[in-house]
């Protein structure tokens, strides 16, 4: 007998399962959000040519168009991020032979941290250098944070606050979440 | 700490690498002895001086490469270009 449940999304991060203060969604220097959510496509190409004139973005940088984001992971290699259904439908409307196209959106975290303190937090979880010479908007890396291998998009709110956009493999996202909360605690983190 | 110049990512921490061993060509499968093949597989020059290696960049860019690494004193040189994967002296 066929399954007529419609699918619901969870996200691995339970609410309420992290050692966060209470002050959910309240405006603070630093915040955590889970954005797991977000529609994530993948495209491989072994042109890297070929995807940065079809995604006007290449390796190590990230380029937003209202709500989608595509971003240069790895040579050769973008990820897009958006509504879900619309950026299936990019995918597939650029999609060329050669190209292996995969939507990820089940299988990664996403999670966002905002706010000045945002690269202090992960200067504590992570090797990289995260100042604005090295990692400005638009920047894109790959690293280890709290030992987990992420990527990570500088993708800065519209009034200018810092914002990183961390995407790890989805069996790790409630222990990235709790890491970064962990880290966060000494700036007054909040989570929402 | 020991920083691994990556050609696509930059000088990375090397826990953020995996080191993958000193890099010499591989004799053809379908024409090379066993004893050849053994030498290949175990045998290692390990010289207290400036050898070829690789890496693997499982943190960042997921890339393979080769590059020029000093034993004694773990001084880097002579990185692939970004996007290629064979340093070293040409």
């Amino acid at each position: 007998m066929a399954n007529t449940q419609t699918p619901v999304f969870r996200s691995p991060v339970a609410a309420g399962s992290s050692t966060a203060p209470a002050t959910m969604g309240a405006t603070s220097a630093l915040s955590l959000a889970d954005e797991t959510g977000v529609g994530i496509v993948s495209v491989r190409n072994r042109d890297e040519g070929s995807l940065i004139e079809r995604f006007a973005t290449r390796f190590g940088r990230a380029t937003r168009s209202g709500n989608t984001l595509m971003a240069g992971q790895r040579p050769g290699e973008c990820i897009i991020m958006g509504d879900r259904s619309g950026v299936v439908g990019l995918a597939a409307s650029k999609q060329l032979a050669g190209d292996a196209v995969v939507e990820l959106t089940h299988g990664r975290v996403v999670l966002r941290v905002t706010g000045a303190q945002a690269s202090s937090t992960l200067e504590k979880v992570c090797s990289l250098d995260w100042s604005d010479a090295m990692m400005p908007n638009g920047a894109v890396t790959s690293g280890s944070v709290a030992k987990v291998t992420c990527d990570v998009i500088r993708d800065d709110a519209a009034n200018g606050t810092r914002s990183y956009l961390l995407t790890a493999d989805r069996s790790f996202g409630q222990y990235l979440f709790d890491a970064l909360v962990d880290a966060g605690d000494e700036f007054g983190i909040v989570v929402g | 700490m020991l920083l691994v110049p990556c050609p696509n990512c930059g000088p990375r921490n090397s826990s953020d690498l995996r080191y993958v061993g000193e890099s010499h060509k591989r004799p053809d499968p379908a024409t090379t002895t066993p004893e050849e093949w053994r030498t290949y597989l175990y045998m290692h020059k390990n010289p207290a001086d400036w050898m070829m290696e690789t890496w693997y960049c499982s943190s960042g860019c997921r890339r393979f490469f080769t590059i020029e690494r000093h034993t004694a004193t773990s001084e880097f040189r002579n990185p692939p270009l970004p996007g290629g994967k064979r340093g070293g002296r040409a």
